[in-house]
């Protein structure tokens, strides 16, 4: 026998563990359902790496709400940050690597060996990117419209290729931004993809406008804050508790049933998982519309992996300053031909890769003498034709080779190693996405069902600001209100 | 049972018409065909089923003294093997019939037209004891159209060497054909047992021209494009003994009468002229037997209107007074815009 | 003495601009490169007897009116009628976008600081910009012969990756106008005798080498003998680099214009290949008239059409390029003499300077070897029974036509460059940042989606402008 709850959230994943705490805020009685043994999902460190245990999900953060760290007092809770706004910096083999800082001149001297134009161009770029996407918080953040309408109509049909090539002149600057360009799996050629640029920049992280911040103790320190803001909101998590399907009265959400076969009602489902996997498995098969049933039946065909080594040494390019996020991309055109060939079901040649070593700016996260390099893979196929365990190796192979290029002695400094492999079960991504109103992405056919997980983002990263306003939508819904 | 005929290339035409929509004149049924076979005929060639047109065989010792008594111009000075276009009118001088009149022989002429008037012709002839005789069950005769109806004809073993208004006979290899220029390209006349087996041949010689077969609706919008008036789609003829109207000058029509020939109604032809002018619309829906308006007032009417798929809007054959026929003058046509224009629409397929 | 305007390109739209302008009495001059005007719409007669259109076997379509305003079906163009169907939707699109554009032609708005507040309409075919064409064409993501048959027909030797967001707008563009009756020369002959004989003077033989301008408004074309045309406004049916980057010298132009006219991405991506065979080829078990008469793409399934994409943006020719032939011919017997057949080989996906060097004599041989070997594929034994070919390759294309790149399109069909965007977002109805300046051709809104529309819009726009007062 259970107790009553006015709500119930699916998955203690940091964006569920918010939604939970905001709508406890507003009174309601909580419970957060969580199919692992421990809450925090992504930013849970559940992956082994030789003695190690590392975050599955994101390597940095770069898009975390700071309405919802203040709302929720996540500072005082525990979230501390060890980076606050790492530089992105491009490794080349046939120069010097690119450092594109908040220091707008000095990102300029180091981008001159390539293009004096590139050079010059790059401060009113980057100062016209960040007025735009200031704007652009009014749809972001809020569910307003933005004033520039016609900058807007622009980006939303320019592909990133056509973008980047319009601003700049050489390789090494457009390359820089390829890996970027290709959030979501999305290609660099596709119409709109522009805009990912402008949602990048649009992010705050300790008051910096488009930082990227690592938390001190790594990832998990997020899922701790938040998973504190729930506690002290008296939200109860339980975890172990897969839920196995929706139990709908009419249209309407009545509650849900655990694997186990304990039925909980509620009237309000927040779920954290992607459209997708609510409405195809949680929800009965004629509760979705039989044309969106179709639509999500795909699969994304393009996603990411993110491969985890544990050194000895520290890997050479870490010494570049300032210290950032370092972008191994050699051409865009390629990257294009990449994407083309991952849709295609097959390992692409050329790749580009993002990589952090976390312990540089937090030696605590791993003995002494040990740190942790972290590699983000893009483009690649979800569903190859060999399936992904025989991929794999192929693939580290040749990240490891790339990887050990720029830095040489890496691979003999391996200590530690790990994969994960892209999820089918997101959501297929495009740049209309990204444009909707925010009721549109979170709410479902069925109603009292919302979506406050990444699914329900603009682009698909960490956030939380989902989660912030599917619960506002949610407690609305519930008071009656129509918005 | 409808009581309508085949024609004697029913069973190929059948075969060729896709759309399957069909039509009936003269008691035979008929493939009305796609418009844009009259565009195709403007390429290469097409080939056209007419077997249905009326023909009736005139014969006897006066058949020359009752044939240009009959028709507005004199026939009986054609030659054998030669032909010509008259109209036939009744006693008032109203317009019976339009049609060509062909001399086979010394003593005997075929009339071929597209609406029949069997009755009346057959009285009048009883008066000069001549024989007349519907003929149209005992040929199949095709129309060849387009820039290449000659060297589909010649790759085919007929070698053309005809003047317009013409006929002449052959012997095709086996069979006993007739071919003539009575109207726009080619005609070729076989006995109806022949029939299929000069459909084969024609499109056998025809496959490196872009031959096509065509159906009636082509046939209507060439001629249509080419000026040439039908009796029954764009006028009524006069079915009485007596009624002045419809008379040539009315239908711009006295190009066919010569005012030197005696010939049957011939008091009649008097009267205030008007001009045959052809009608662009500038839309693509036609109106046919519509009174055309300048400036509010009435100058005349449409006959027949068709989309024409070459101009690609709608065009009409009409009749107006000779002021409002200058080509570019601005009508109105039952609301819809419109201008005249000078005849014919487009040049004769055939021609180069 | 000074012309009311200047038309720089005798081609499809130079004409009907010509013809639309001097029919409402205006002093006309059209000033043309090639000793004879038409442009595109030439037929050639490659070998002796043996005649095609080089570029193109048909045009995207002529607007109804404009086909009946110039009369063209009564000067001699005689088109037939399209060869097959595609989706609906975007063929009932283009006449609302054509209204559009003429529309905003012909409304002459003084430009302002507040322009850019003003609400901006919609533009119909808006929502493709964000769709995919292989989510229009109603496909799952299996592979199969008829979607990649269905997407060769689409893009009819454009190239482009259909699985892309913005690749729905490749619908918008036209081939199906119709062939011509005696080839594509036709239908420029009877534009030439349309404008001719509205009182336009039309002079060969001479390129417009710059344009002249007075306190920022444009005054005239200098040709390349050294003469001027002294005119009030200046209408260019030259692709948008070729307007701006070689008329003008790059310094009296703003920076922005500068840039957005290099950011133009054209996408040259078809060769032809020309064939005199001495006699049709033997036809194949299932292939009635009609199919003879229309295109026939060579077998292409999806995996070939991406890999063809993929080579192509690498610059290399592909080694099995989407292929349609067209055996003209069937469709129009003058083309050849008799007993004999002509045919057209599209090919797709062909880079415009290979990533190994320009095209030599080897690799225009290997490319045509590889045309052949496609033809072969659907009648084996033509290759046997070929009199005479020619092939074009884009910088030929580019060359002959003087089109940028070679492309024939004007500039990539993709959302950035389409509709509201092409050439430029904030200019309306053919109107130019330049005053005095008009756009018609390929890179103007209509270039693409339909033949002598630009032409015409330019022309509106020109006299709307003139009777606001705006050009003296």
């Amino acid at each position: 026998m259970s107790d009553t709850f006015d709500a119930l959230v699916i998955g203690a994943g940091p964006n569920g563990l918010a939604a939970a705490a905001y709508l406890a805020q507003a009174g309601l009685r909580v419970a957060v359902l969580e199919a692992e043994a421990a809450a925090g999902g992504g930013c849970a460190n559940n992956l082994a790496l030789g003695d190690l245990a590392v975050p599955v999900g994101a390597q940095t953060l770069y898009a975390l709400d700071p309405r919802v760290v203040k709302d929720l007092k996540l500072v005082r809770r525990g979230l501390k940050f060890a980076a606050r706004d790492l530089a992105q910096i491009g490794l080349r083999s046939d120069g010097k690597p690119l450092a594109l800082g908040r220091d707008a001149y000095a990102a300029a001297r180091s981008i001159a060996p390539y293009s004096q134009r590139d050079a010059e161009r790059f401060v009113v770029f980057r100062r016209e990117l960040f007025a735009f996407a200031r704007v652009m918080r009014a749809m972001w953040w809020e569910d307003g419209e933005t004033e520039s309408q016609d900058e807007l109509r622009r980006l939303a049909v320019t592909g990133a290729a056509a973008f980047l090539d319009a601003a700049f002149e050489s390789e090494a600057m457009k390359a820089i931004f390829a890996f970027d360009a290709m959030a979501g799996g999305l290609s660099p050629a596709a119409a709109g993809t522009s805009l990912l640029f402008a949602w990048r920049a649009a992010q705050e992280m300790c008051g910096l406008q488009g930082a990227v911040a690592i938390p001190r103790v790594g990832m998990a320190a997020l899922a701790e804050a938040l998973s504190a803001a729930a506690g002290a909101a008296c939200v109860e998590i339980r975890t172990n508790s897969p839920v196995a399907r929706l139990l709908l009265s009419g249209d309407a959400v009545a509650g849900v049933a655990l694997a186990s076969g304990e039925e909980i009602p509620a009237r309000l489902v927040l779920s954290n998982l992607s459209r997708r996997e609510t409405l195809l498995n949680l929800a009965p098969a004629d509760a979705t519309g039989f044309a969106t049933a179709k639509r999500l039946g795909r699969a994304p065909e393009v996603g990411e992996a993110k491969l985890v080594l544990a050194l000895k040494a520290v890997p050479g390019f870490a010494a570049i300053q300032p210290a950032g996020r370092f972008v191994i991309a050699e051409r865009l055109e390629s990257c294009i031909g990449a994407h083309g060939e991952a849709r295609a079901g097959r390992l692409p040649g050329e790749l580009a890769l993002e990589a952090v070593v976390p312990t540089m700016f937090d030696p605590s996260l791993a003995p002494p003498g040990v740190h942790i390099l972290s590699v983000l893979v893009r483009p690649l196929p979800v569903s190859p034709e060999e399936g992904w365990p025989r991929l794999a190796s192929r693939l580290i192979e040749n990240v490891l080779v790339l990887l050990e290029r720029h830095a040489p002695g890496l691979y003999a400094n391996i200590v530690g190693l790990n994969f994960v492999a892209p999820k089918p079960s997101r959501d297929p991504f495009d740049v209309s996405h990204m444009l909707a109103p925010w009721r549109a992405r979170i709410s479902t056919p069925i109603g009292g069902l919302f979506l406050c997980g990444e699914a329900a983002e603009p682009v698909p990263a960490l956030s939380c600001c989902a989660a912030r306003i599917a619960a506002a939508i949610a407690v609305a819904h519930l008071k009656g209100e129509v918005r | 049972m409808t009581g309508l005929r085949a024609t004697p290339f029913h069973g190929r035409v059948a075969e060729a018409n896709k759309l399957n929509l069909w039509e009936n004149w003269g008691g035979f049924t008929l493939a009305s065909g796609d418009p844009g076979e009259a565009l195709a005929a403007r390429f290469g060639a097409v080939v056209v089923d007419i077997s249905w047109h009326w023909r009736v065989s005139i014969r006897g010792e006066r058949a020359g003294e009752f044939v240009s008594r009959l028709l507005t111009r004199d026939a009986s000075r054609l030659r054998p093997g030669e032909a010509l276009k008259a109209l036939w009118l009744n006693d008032a001088g109203g317009v019976r019939g339009s049609g060509t009149m062909a001399r086979m022989g010394a003593e005997s002429f075929m009339l071929v037209s597209t609406a029949e008037d069997f009755g009346w012709i057959a009285d009048a002839a009883a008066l000069y004891g001549v024989a007349v005789r519907d003929v149209t069950a005992e040929e199949g005769v095709l129309t060849l159209l387009g820039p290449a109806a000659g060297k589909v004809l010649a790759a085919a073993g007929l070698e053309v060497d005809l003047g317009p208004l013409a006929l002449r006979k052959f012997f095709w290899r086996g069979l006993d054909v007739m071919l003539s220029r009575l109207g726009d390209g080619f005609e070729l006349w076989c006995k109806p047992d022949d029939a299929l087996i000069v459909w084969d041949r024609i499109f056998k010689a025809g496959r490196g021209f872009a031959l096509c077969p065509a159906g009636q609706r082509a046939l209507d919008i060439l001629d249509l494009e080419n000026g040439a008036m039908q009796p029954g789609r764009d006028f009524a003829p006069a079915r009485d003994g007596f009624s002045l109207e419809p008379s040539p000058q009315s239908l711009g029509l006295s190009g066919l009468v010569d005012r030197d020939h005696i010939f049957n109604g011939r008091a009649g032809t008097v009267g205030p002229e008007k001009v045959l002018a052809g009608i662009l619309f500038d839309s693509e829906t036609p109106a046919p037997q519509t009174v055309l308006l300048r400036n509010g007032f009435a100058v005349g009417h449409t006959l027949g209107s068709l989309v024409s798929p070459a101009l690609r809007r709608a065009i009409a054959l009409a009749v107006l007074d000779a002021d409002a026929a200058a080509p570019g003058t601005a009508l109105t046509a039952a609301g819809a815009a419109c201008r005249t224009c000078a005849l014919p629409f487009l040049p004769s397929p055939g021609s180069p | 003495m000074r012309y009311d305007a200047c038309i720089i390109g005798a081609g499809a739209d130079g004409l009907a601009a010509a013809a639309t302008l001097a029919a409402r009495g205006l002093k006309v001059a059209v000033v043309e490169r090639d000793s004879r005007p038409g442009g595109r719409c030439v037929t050639r007669e490659f070998h002796p007897g043996f005649r095609a259109s080089p570029y193109v076997d048909e045009l995207a379509p002529i607007p109804a009116d404009i086909f009946w305003s110039l009369d063209l079906a009564r000067r001699g163009a005689l088109l037939a009628p399209a060869s097959s169907s595609l989706p609906q939707a975007a063929d009932s699109l283009r006449c609302p976008i054509v209204e559009r554009v003429l529309a905003d032609a012909a409304t002459s708005a003084k430009r302002s600081l507040f322009a850019s507040r003003a609400p901006h309409a919609p533009w119909p075919g808006e929502e493709f910009s964000a769709r995919t064409l292989l989510e229009v064409l109603g496909e799952s993501s299996a592979a199969s012969t008829e979607r990649a048959h269905l997407l060769a027909s689409v893009l009819d030797g454009r190239v482009c990756d259909p699985a892309l967001a913005g690749s729905a707008l490749q619908l918008l563009a036209g081939t199906r106008g119709g062939m011509a009756a005696g080839g594509l020369g036709r239908l420029g002959e009877a534009l030439r005798g349309a404008a001719e004989e509205a009182g336009a003077e039309i002079t060969c033989g001479l390129e417009a080498t710059d344009i002249k301008r007075k306190a920022r408004r444009v005054a005239g074309v200098g040709l390349a003998d050294g003469s001027e045309i002294a005119a009030r406004a200046v209408i260019s049916t030259l692709d948008l680099k070729r307007t701006f980057l070689s008329l003008f010298s790059w310094s009296e132009l703003p920076r922005a214009l500068v840039d957005r006219v290099g950011a133009f991405r054209p996408v040259p991506g078809t060769a032809r290949l020309l064939v005199a065979l001495e006699a049709p080829p033997d036809p194949r078990a299932g292939m009635d008239a009609s199919t003879l008469r229309g295109p026939i793409h060579v077998a292409s399934d999806a995996v070939a059409l991406d890999d063809a994409y993929r080579a192509w943006r690498r610059s290399a020719v592909p080694e099995r390029p989407p292929t349609m032939l067209r055996l003209v011919s069937a469709v129009d017997p003058s083309l050849a003499p008799d007993g004999a057949a002509t045919l057209t080989v599209t090919l797709g996906a062909i880079p415009h300077t290979p990533f190994d060097g320009a095209w030599t004599h080897e690799k225009r041989d290997r490319l045509r070897d590889t045309a052949l070997a496609a033809v072969e594929t659907v009648w084996p034994g033509v290759a046997k029974r070929v009199l005479g070919l020619e092939l074009i390759v884009p910088p030929d294309v580019e060359h002959l036509l003087g089109v940028s790149g070679g492309d024939l399109t004007g500039g990539e069909l993709a959302a950035d460059q389409m509709l509201g965007f092409r050439p430029f977002a904030d200019c309306r109805g053919s109107r130019t940042p330049v005053e005095g300046l008009y756009l018609a051709g390929p890179s103007s809104a209509l270039g693409p989606l339909a033949t002598c529309a630009a032409g015409v819009a330019a022309a509106r726009a020109v006299m709307a402008d003139f009777a606001a007062g705006r050009l003296k």
